[in-house]
């Protein structure tokens, strides 16, 4: 009895301790045998693999690469964009596979798991999917289907070479996608510059959705302005009778380009070599990014390119001038000289209207260049103006010897701009300038009626002298007295009490008047909801009595205009402050 | 400090835009130059035209604090701004490498100290004055009449005879000397009104008898157009380069 208990207990004790080594040893130690068999395997398999795929990336990674280069060769910059984000990814996969093959897989077969896997597969993952959304857009465009692409400009929109799927005509494409980084400040003011640009008829097409806008220009295939001028004076030292023409067919191109713009009421106001584009021998003003209406309410910007951008631009910028109160044509006059110096010295005019002459050319071209970018009031006053000075030369049989006395500009024959005059007034300048003419012609043959002629002349010209000077002097003395008032030191806020039924040429002399104000320097603003508790805060005869000086200062204001209706219902003006209120001329 | 230049310097203490710009466009090259000479090709252009943006902003800043006792000449003023600031820079771009959080001194602090003062260069001093000079004959270009300051420049600048310049404009030999007179005092008087402006000690106000203001009209006008076309040179150089 006692035996069978023994042995039966031993069974027992056998059976746990059986149970006990199958669990706690035998199947670990299996389960370690088999995973290490497993990994084993996948170890061959990883290392196979990644034996096989790291020279097929590296190979596609220099393909890739070669493409990226045959793309730079070929200004297809969105390809190179691509072909080089794709070799990147190759070269990276191929670093992923070695750092794998020689150090992840072997570890990895001893239980040790790589650090930072699964971020390298995320960035392998983003890099796809960056590469995913850069497949070409050939369909992006309804009705045209890209064959190229050109360098972007400052905008960041991109540039497409397409082709009309109706009518095979090829267009510049320029494309804006928010989803590429195209801001919608950016857009607006692109659109605003297209609808410009439409009623030149430059436009062929356009389209604007949620996310994108684009717009259609006619391609001209062809080489800009400064490689052409490049190549010019790379032929010989001295440029030649025919190279001088043909500089002044180009400029006489672009003078044309602008005068169309500013008779249709705008101004390009980027008007530079890499913007001009010489296509079956004619030059092209590209870019139309910037174009402006003349008459714009908009406050004046700086936009535009260094050397090529009339300081004044700048300065009249920064002080808040807006478009309506300066003559932009003007701006796009100084472009154009900027240009002309281009052409003649191969360089950009580094010191403004004041930049040296290094290369030989005829004094006439030089003089030209010199009136185009000198000071704004002092310089042509329409392209019309330096178009016919242009012209002139060109006509001449020997350009070397055209003389600045020569020029029609020298002799009075001032085109009057056919902008109107009351809505662009002149900077405030000092000194009036003749411009740089009239001169009398040389006289080389002495004519015997001569004395006659000049008793006659000095009659006449003593009569149109004091004509003109009386002229002036009305026109100076509104000047003189316009700038005798010294701009208040603060804002001062219009008023503006002229009725709605006076006739048109009223508010448009009282708005002249305050632009003219303006640009005297005058710190002017129309605020409906200051001008509310401004009235209430004005003396029963605003035209005599002062506003204190406390109640001005609650405002931030250094003072009043206030603009009532006269006796015969002309507008007159009175400036009020705590001083008092006085009337301006 | 003078009359002018106390009035430019309020414009500058009033944040005038119109006198910013006036210092950009008469001193941003000579300040480029010099931060460029400074950098060693560790500056790029990009970070020259910042770094010369910023010392002019600072100068309208800090002129506030301007102590016309100690005597610092107004080259010598910018000058400063721009090392400080170029140091500002080189700093934050070593800050990781040496450790960072060590906070720089302040320009107040270097000013006062002589080691750290920059040795104004007689190079640096002739751009300055060159800027000076070119700066008036912008200023007279504007306030002249047109005709008479291209006279004036094809006899000066130039150096066409009067003969020629009496043929190319149709205009008598006199008619030339007298244009050029005109434009000559003009210019005269602005190049003494722009170097009392930009002059805070009376030693620099002395550029100008050393300069040759008072000096005949021959010399005058040699000096105007060496001192204008190295100046004219430095830009295109320093165009150049960018």
């Amino acid at each position: 009895m006692v035996t069978a208990l023994f042995t039966c207990f031993g069974t027992v004790v056998s059976l746990v301790g059986a149970v006990i080594l199958f669990v706690y040893f035998i199947v670990p130690a299996l389960g370690l045998i088999f995973t290490f068999i497993g990994r084993l395997f996948r170890f061959v398999w990883q290392a196979l693999r990644d034996a096989l795929l790291i020279p097929i990336a590296l190979f596609v990674g220099i393909i890739k690469m070669i493409r990226a280069v045959i793309y730079v060769v070929l200004g297809r910059w969105d390809e190179v964009h691509t072909e080089t984000t794709f070799a990147k990814l190759r070269f990276f996969e191929a670093y992923n596979r070695t750092i794998s093959f020689c150090i992840d897989n072997p570890l990895q077969l001893f239980g040790i798991k790589p650090p930072n896997k699964t971020q390298e597969h995320a960035v392998v993952k983003q890099v796809q999917e960056f590469v995913g959304t850069k497949s070409r857009p050939k369909t992006l465009f309804s009705g045209y289907s890209i064959t190229g692409t050109l360098p972007s400009g400052g905008s960041g929109a991109k540039l497409y070479v397409a082709k009309s799927t109706d009518s095979g005509v090829e267009v510049v494409i320029k494309h804006f996608d928010i989803g590429s980084g195209s801001q919608l400040p950016q857009i607006v003011r692109e659109s605003k510059a297209m609808e410009c640009a439409k009623k030149l008829g430059l436009i062929v097409e356009h389209h604007l959705d949620d996310q994108s806008f684009w717009y259609a220009m006619p391609f001209h295939n062809g080489d800009h302005l400064g490689i052409i001028t490049n190549s010019l004076h790379a032929q010989s030292k001295k440029l030649s009778h025919d190279q001088f023409k043909t500089i002044l067919w180009h400029e006489q191109d672009l003078l044309r380009t602008l005068k169309t713009y500013h008779d249709a009421g705008l101004w390009h106001k980027d008007v530079k070599p890499d913007n001009i584009i010489i296509h079956g021998g004619s030059a092209h003003l590209v870019d139309l990014g910037l174009i402006t209406p003349l008459a714009s309410a908009m406050t004046l910007t700086t936009h535009g390119t260094e050397y090529y951008r009339d300081p004044e631009l700048v300065r009249q910028a920064m002080r808040g001038v807006k478009v309506h109160q300066i003559n932009g044509a003007k701006f796009d006059v100084y472009g154009a000289g900027a240009v002309l110096y281009f052409m003649l010295e191969n360089t950009f005019p580094a010191h403004g209207a004041l930049s040296d002459f290094n290369t030989q050319s005829p004094e006439g071209l030089r003089w030209i260049v010199r009136r185009a970018m000198s000071d704004y009031d002092k310089r042509y006053n329409s392209i019309e103006e330096m178009l016919k000075d242009v012209e002139s030369v060109l006509k001449s049989k020997n350009i070397g010897s055209v003389r600045p006395a020569d020029l029609p500009s020298m002799h009075g024959a001032e085109v009057a701009p056919e902008i109107p005059s009351s809505t662009h007034r002149r900077l405030p300048r000092s000194t009036p300038s003749t411009g740089g003419g009239p001169f009398p012609k040389k006289q080389h043959k002495t004519n015997p009626l001569g004395l006659v002629v000049l008793v006659l002349a000095v009659f006449v010209g003593v009569a149109l002298v004091t004509n003109k000077n009386n002229t002036d002097q009305r026109t100076e003395s509104t000047q003189t007295v316009i700038h005798e008032i010294h701009p208040p030191d603060g804002m001062v806020l219009i008023i503006n009490e002229l009725h709605n039924s006076l006739a048109n040429n009223i508010h448009k002399e009282a708005s002249n008047k305050i632009a003219e104000l303006g640009v005297a320097g005058w710190e002017l603003v129309n605020n409906p909801e200051i001008e509310a508790r401004v009235r209430i805060l004005l003396p029963p005869d605003p035209t005599t009595s002062p506003i204190p000086s406390h109640k001005l200062n609650n405002e931030n204001l250094a003072g009043v205009l206030l603009i009532q209706e006269g006796t015969e219902s002309n507008p007159l003006f009175y400036f009020i402050d705590q001083n008092g209120s006085r009337p301006l001329p | 400090m003078n009359a002018l230049t106390t009035s430019f310097v309020k414009r500058l203490r009033d944040r005038d835009e119109a006198a910013w710009f006036e210092l950009w466009q008469d001193f941003g090259p000579a300040i480029r130059f010099q931060l460029k000479k400074w950098g060693r090709g560790r500056v790029g252009a990009e970070t020259v035209q910042d770094l010369t943006q910023d010392t002019l902003a600072e100068l309208s800043k800090c002129i506030e604090r301007y102590d016309p006792n100690r005597g610092a000449r107004f080259s010598t003023w910018l000058l400063t701004i721009a090392k400080y600031k170029l140091g500002d820079e080189m700093d934050t771009r070593n800050a990781l490498k040496r450790g960072g959080g060590v906070k720089p001194l302040s320009l107040d602090e270097r000013i006062d100290s002589s080691s750290s003062q920059p040795r104004v260069d007689e190079i640096f001093e002739q751009r300055m004055f060159g800027a000076k000079v070119c700066s008036a004959i912008r200023r007279t270009e504007t306030e002249v009449d047109f005709l008479h300051f291209q006279v004036w420049r094809m006899r000066v600048l130039d150096n066409y005879v009067g003969k020629d310049i009496a043929s190319q404009l149709g205009i008598s030999e006199p008619t030339v000397s007298r244009h050029v007179a005109k434009v000559r005092n003009h210019l005269r008087e602005t190049i003494m009104n722009v170097v009392m402006q930009y002059s805070f000690t009376p030693e620099e106000e002395k550029e100008m008898s050393t300069f040759g203001v008072s000096k005949n009209d021959t010399s005058f006008d040699e000096a105007v157009c060496e001192t204008y076309h190295q100046h004219q040179l430095l830009l295109e150089n320093e165009s150049v380069g960018d």
